[in-house]
C-alpha cells in the first residue's frame, strides 16, 4: 500500500513539474510580445474580481457584465476591428478581495498568460497593491469600484479609475454631502460605523479630514469587524448619545442586514445614509426586508437610471439578461464593469495593438461622450482621465469625473432616487424627516 | 444604569447564541477527544437549511428546528460512522490528528460546496421573530436572541442531564474518560461515538434555527462562527457543557461591554486575553475536570 501511494505521489509529482515548465518558458518572453496577437487571433485581458469571500457578490455581479460585452464584442461586432477582428479572451482570476491573492493572481495573469490589459480589482486593498505592481510592470489596466484615494494617488500612465459618478473618496466626500447638508438641517454630529478594513477605513478618515469643510462639529467613529456576529454594542452607542443626528455605515451585506434588522430590535429610528457596499447590493432589499425601508443609500447606479440610457430598448436587453442570471437588477458593481469594459474596448480599438505602452496611450487619451456603448448603463454620460485635488489637498490622478453621486431612498422594496433632481424618481415622493420604527 | 443593563442582557443573549453552537462541540470532543474544525461550517449547513426550509415552506424558525435538528442528527451520526470512525479506532493517540486533518478538509468541502450551489451571495429569512424585541423599562430584549438563550440554557441542562443520569449518557462518560476499558466492560465505542457526533450536529441544527431569524448566510458565516466556537470550548473546559455555556457567556458579555466601552476589535483583544490567561491558569478550561 505504501508502495503504491509513494509511486502515485512520485507521478502527481513530475506531472507537476511538466506542468510548471510551460508557464517558465513563457515567463522568459517579453510581455508584450507574448500577449495577444495582431492579425484576427486573439488578445488577452486579465480580468480580476473577488469571486469568493464576503464581496464575491459584487465580484461575480461584475465578471457577468464583462463577460457579456465580451460575447458581444466577439461576436456582435467581429472581434476587435483595428485588429482585423481579433477576438477578446478573458483570463478571469478570483481576487477573494484579499491583496496577497489577488497579487499571486496578477503575477500569473501578467508574467505568464501575458496579458495586455488588466481589468476590475474591486476591493480597495487590491487595489492599492495592484496599481503599484501595475505602474512598476508598465501594465495598463483599468480599475472598477474601489474608491479608496491610495491606489490612485501616484501620478502614472498605467492606472485608469473608470468608476462612473463618483471617483474616489476625497472626491464624494464633499459632493455626498451636498444633499445631506439640505436636508439634515443643522448638521452637527453623526457616527460613522465602518467595517476596519481599507475602505470603511479610510471612507471615515477621508469623512473626519473634511469634517470642517463640511460643517460638521463632531464624527464618533465605531469600527467593526467585517463578519461581525453581533451589533448590540454599536447599537447601544449610538442610543446612548442623543446629540448623534445620523449613522453612516460602510460595511458589507450580510452586516448591513444584521445591523439594520438590530437597529430595528433596539427601535433607534436614526436615518441611515448607507455608505455604498452592502446597502446597495441587489438583494439587500429583499434579505433586509422591512428593516430596509427608509434606509438611504448612494451609489454610481440604480436599477432606474436606465430609463436615462440613450437606447432603452438595447439597455433593457442587458437588464433582462442579467435578471435572468441573477434574479435581480441590474447592480453597481456590474454598471461601474460596464462602464469600464467598454473603455478598455475602446483603448483597445484606437490602439491598434496589444502592445502595453500602446493600450496605456490610448487609455490616457480616452474621451467618450454621447452614444457610446461605455455610457449606456451607467450615471456616467461622459468619460476622461483627468487628474484633480479632492477634499483636504488629495491630489488623484486618472480618474473619470461627471455627474455628482446619487442618493436614493429604499421604500417598497424599491431604491428610489432622491437626488440630483435630474435623475430622481418620478413616482416617489420624499419623505422628511423619516418616520419612526411604529410609524412604518 | 439602563445602559449598563441593557449591555449586560445583550451580553447574555449573544452568549446563548455562541453556547448553542458550543455545546454539540463540547459535548463530541468530551465523548471523542476530537475537535471538529468544521464546526463553522456544519453551522453554516444548519443556517442554510433552516433558512430554505422557512423560504420555501413559510414554517415559524421555531418549527423548523424539529426538522433541521434531526436531519443534522442523522448527518452527524452518518459522517461519524463512514468517515470518523474508521479513523478514530484505528488512531492509536488519544486525540488524533488525523480527525483534526479529516474535518479540516470537510470544512473547505463545505464552503466550497456552498459556493458552488447558493453562489457566494448572502441568503436571509425574515420571519415573524426578525427585528422583535420587548421593551421592559427602557430596555430592549432581542426576541430571537431572549429564544436562543432559552434554548441553550435548556439543551445544556438537557445534554447535562442525560450524561448524568440515561443508560447511554452514562455510557458515553465512561468512554470518555477510558474508551478501552468501557470497550472490555461491553460498551459499543463505535455506535457512541456515532451518538456523540449525532447529538452535536443536533445542537448545530437548532442553533441553525435559532439563528435564522437574525442573521444571513453565505459560504462564509462559518468563519464568523467556527474560531469563535473552538476558543469557547476551550475557555469553558474541552468537554464541558456547562463550560460552553459559560464560555459562550463570557465571550458575549466582554464583546458586548468592551464594544461598547471601546471598541469591537478591542473587544476581541479582550477576549483573547481572557483566553489566554484562563489556558494559562488553568489549561484545560474553566470547568474541566480533565487533569490532561
Amino acid at each position: 500500500m505504501k508502495k503504491l501511494i509513494a509511486t502515485i505521489l512520485a507521478i502527481v509529482m513530475c506531472l507537476s513539474l511538466v506542468a510548471c515548465g510551460g508557464p517558465s518558458g513563457e515567463q522568459s518572453q517579453e510581455p508584450n510580445q507574448s500577449s495577444g496577437q495582431e492579425g484576427g487571433e486573439t488578445i488577452k485581458i486579465g480580468v480580476l474580481y473577488p469571486l469568493s469571500g464576503s464581496t464575491a457578490t459584487a465580484g461575480n455581479s461584475a465578471l457577468w457584465a464583462v463577460e457579456w460585452i465580451t460575447d458581444y464584442i466577439n461576436n456582435e461586432l467581429g472581434g476587435i476591428q483595428s485588429m482585423d477582428g481579433a477576438k477578446i479572451e478573458l483570463v478571469v482570476g478570483d481576487s477573494k478581495g484579499d491583496s496577497q491573492v489577488g497579487l499571486t493572481e496578477f503575477e500569473r495573469m501578467v508574467n505568464v498568460e501575458n496579458v495586455s490589459v488588466m481589468f476590475g480589482f474591486y476591493n480597495t486593498a487590491v487595489t492599492n497593491t495592484l496599481s503599484q505592481y501595475c505602474i512598476a510592470n508598465q501594465v495598463p489596466a483599468i480599475a472598477t469600484n474601489a474608491v479608496g484615494d491610495e491606489a490612485f494617488s501616484q501620478p502614472n500612465d498605467y492606472v485608469f479609475h473608470a468608476n462612473g459618478c463618483n471617483a474616489t473618496n476625497t472626491l464624494f466626500s464633499n459632493q455626498r454631502t451636498e444633499w445631506m447638508r439640505e436636508v439634515i438641517q443643522p448638521m452637527k454630529k453623526f457616527a460613522y460605523v465602518y467595517d476596519s478594513a481599507d475602505y470603511g477605513r479610510e471612507s471615515y478618515e477621508t469623512a473626519l479630514a473634511n469634517m470642517e469643510e463640511n460643517g460638521y462639529e463632531e464624527i464618533v467613529g465605531i469600527p467593526i469587524e467585517a463578519g461581525s456576529a453581533d451589533f448590540s454594542s454599536q447599537i447601544l452607542q449610538l442610543k446612548n448619545d442623543p446629540e448623534i443626528e445620523w449613522v453612516q455605515p460602510s460595511m458589507n451585506m450580510s452586516d448591513a442586514i444584521l445591523f439594520v434588522r438590530q437597529m430595528k430590535e433596539y427601535d433607534v429610528a436614526l436615518p441611515i445614509f448607507g455608505n455604498g457596499g452592502g446597502f446597495l447590493q441587489a438583494d439587500f432589499i429583499e434579505q433586509a426586508g422591512d428593516a430596509a425601508d427608509y434606509v438611504f443609500s448612494t451609489s454610481m447606479w440604480f436599477p432606474s437610471m436606465w430609463e436615462t440610457a440613450w437606447d432603452t430598448d438595447f439597455a433593457q436587453t442587458v437588464m433582462d439578461a442579467y435578471y435572468e442570471e441573477f434574479g435581480y437588477d441590474f447592480d453597481e458593481s456590474a454598471s461601474c464593469a460596464w462602464l469600464g469594459f467598454w473603455c478598455v474596448w475602446d483603448a483597445l480599438e484606437r490602439a491598434g495593438s496589444a502592445d502595453r505602452e500602446a493600450i496605456a496611450q490610448a487609455m490616457a487619451e480616452t474621451d467618450i461622450s454621447g452614444e457610446h456603448y461605455a455610457t449606456l448603463l451607467s450615471g456616467s454620460k461622459t468619460v476622461k482621465f483627468e487628474d484633480r485635488e479632492g477634499a483636504a489637498g488629495v491630489m488623484v490622478y486618472n480618474q473619470n469625473f461627471d455627474t455628482p453621486v446619487p442618493w436614493a431612498c429604499i421604500r417598497d422594496g424599491e431604491y428610489r432616487v432622491v437626488w440630483p433632481e435630474e435623475l430622481a424618481s418620478q413616482e416617489y415622493e420624499f419623505t422628511w424627516p423619516i418616520p419612526s420604527w411604529d410609524e412604518r | 444604569m439602563a445602559i449598563f443593563f441593557q449591555a449586560l442582557i445583550d451580553g447574555l443573549l449573544t452568549g446563548g447564541i455562541y453556547a448553542c453552537v458550543a455545546v454539540g462541540l463540547s459535548l463530541s470532543f468530551g465523548v471523542m477527544r476530537l475537535f471538529n474544525w468544521a464546526q463553522g461550517d456544519l453551522l453554516m449547513m444548519a443556517l442554510y437549511m433552516a433558512i430554505f426550509l422557512i423560504q420555501g415552506t413559510g414554517i415559524h424558525p421555531l418549527v423548523s428546528i424539529l426538522v433541521v435538528g434531526p436531519v443534522m442528527f442523522v448527518i452527524g451520526f452518518f459522517v461519524q460512522k463512514f468517515l470518523l470512525n474508521p479513523l478514530v479506532i484505528r488512531a492509536k493517540e488519544r486525540e488524533p490528528l488525523s480527525v483534526l486533518l479529516t474535518t479540516a478538509g470537510m470544512s473547505f468541502v463545505l464552503s466550497n460546496l456552498a459556493t458552488f450551489l447558493f453562489t457566494s451571495n448572502s441568503q436571509s429569512v425574515t420571519t415573524p421573530l426578525t427585528g422583535r424585541s420587548i421593551n421592559i423599562a427602557s430596555m430592549f430584549i432581542s426576541t430571537p436572541k431572549l429564544i436562543a438563550f432559552v434554548v441553550a440554557l435548556g439543551l445544556t441542562f438537557g445534554i447535562q442531564l442525560f450524561l448524568q443520569k440515561a443508560e447511554w449518557g452514562r455510557a458515553l462518560r465512561a468512554t470518555s474518560q477510558d474508551r478501552e476499558v468501557a470497550q472490555l466492560m461491553g460498551m459499543n465505542n463505535k455506535l457512541l461515538y456515532c451518538l456523540a457526533q449525532a447529538i452535536g450536529f443536533a445542537c448545530l441544527g437548532v442553533a441553525g434555527g435559532l439563528m435564522s431569524p437574525i442573521y444571513a448566510v453565505s459560504p462564509s458565516t462559518g468563519a464568523t462562527f467556527g474560531f469563535k466556537t473552538l476558543t469557547i470550548v476551550v475557555l469553558g473546559g474541552k468537554g464541558s457543557v456547562p463550560g460552553a455555556l459559560l464560555g459562550g457567556i463570557i465571550v458575549g458579555l466582554v464583546e458586548s461591554f468592551g464594544g461598547f466601552l471601546f471598541s469591537s476589535l478591542y473587544a476581541q483583544i479582550i477576549v483573547f486575553a481572557i483566553f489566554a490567561l484562563v489556558l494559562f491558569l488553568k489549561p484545560n478550561g474553566l470547568l474541566s475536570k480533565d487533569r490532561g
